[in-house]
């Protein structure tokens, strides 16, 4: 808990809201350049400075260990704007373990917060993963 | 609005060729979204499984649609119980939890798997004044 990530920064790319539109359903873009708010999604994870799979390597587990995402929250205080550019930080909130009928699971919380060009959070993203416990992970 | 009003239903068909898009879009190297033969070597089915942001994004979608745009969609948090896969079909719904003074109206919301039953719940917090802004 309290890892820092690299962070970095996040362009919501004209392209990746026009197929995330595609992929959910959504219209297309209206024109008044506020992306679908999936696309906080992508943002959040492409400005975290690592790829999903080195997050997984992180806490001991590859791809194949069937990783799941199982929580995703987000807080908009300003919507997602097409074109623009965010900063990107994002730190291990919680880390916790639990055990059911899929063994012995660990669950991490990533805050991740980004920021507009006035310097403001305009959103908040919180995924939560879900690990397979491995005898690699702390 | 008032609380318990129910939001419109939103079908959607899940459809193996969006997971490939958003597998490129995400950097996705999870093969369960990919290989049908990985989601039975997990015993997660015969068919592969939809990635967590697409599920979300068709309940994003409904709210946006029924709020009356994307910019009105201002927090939502999901909990994902089930997987949803190739061919199924889902549909995101929701309820009015709560109507506050300043406008930002509260959701339950979910995404049902049509036959197996809840695989998506959540809130979800819309602004509705945004509207005549």
């Amino acid at each position: 808990m309290g890892h820092r990530f690299p962070g970095g920064r996040a362009v919501v790319e004209p392209y990746v809201d026009l197929l995330v539109r595609d992929v959910v359903g959504a219209p297309p873009p209206s024109g008044d350049g506020i992306a679908h708010p999936t696309v906080a999604f992508l943002a959040a994870q492409g400005g975290l400075g690592i790829e999903l799979g080195e997050l997984f390597a992180l806490f001991g587990i590859s791809a194949d260990d069937g990783p799941m995402l199982g929580e995703w929250a987000a807080e908009f205080a300003e919507p997602l704007r097409v074109g623009a550019a965010y900063a990107v930080t994002g730190v291990v909130e919680a880390q916790r373990r639990t055990s059911g009928r899929s063994g012995v699971l660990d669950l991490v919380t990533v805050r991740i917060e980004l920021a507009g060009a006035d310097g403001r959070v305009h959103a908040t993203v919180r995924p939560t993963y879900v690990f397979p416990h491995t005898s690699a992970q702390p | 609005m008032i609380v318990g009003e129910a939001l419109p239903d939103r079908v959607f068909r899940v459809d193996a060729e969006k997971m490939k898009i958003m597998a490129a879009l995400l950097r996705d190297p999870n093969m369960i979204h990919l290989d049908a033969g990985e989601t039975a070597r997990l015993g997660l089915g015969d068919r592969v499984v939809n990635q967590g942001p697409i599920n979300l994004g068709y309940v994003h979608t409904m709210l946006a649609a029924w709020a009356g745009g994307e910019d009105r969609v201002l927090a939502t948090a999901f909990r994902f119980r089930a997987t949803v896969l190739a061919g199924d079909r889902v549909v995101a719904g929701g309820r009015v939890t709560a109507v506050h003074d300043d406008g930002r109206v509260e959701c339950e919301v979910w995404l049902d798997v049509e036959g197996r039953g809840r695989a998506v719940s959540g809130t979800a917090v819309v602004g509705v004044r945004r509207r005549s802004a």
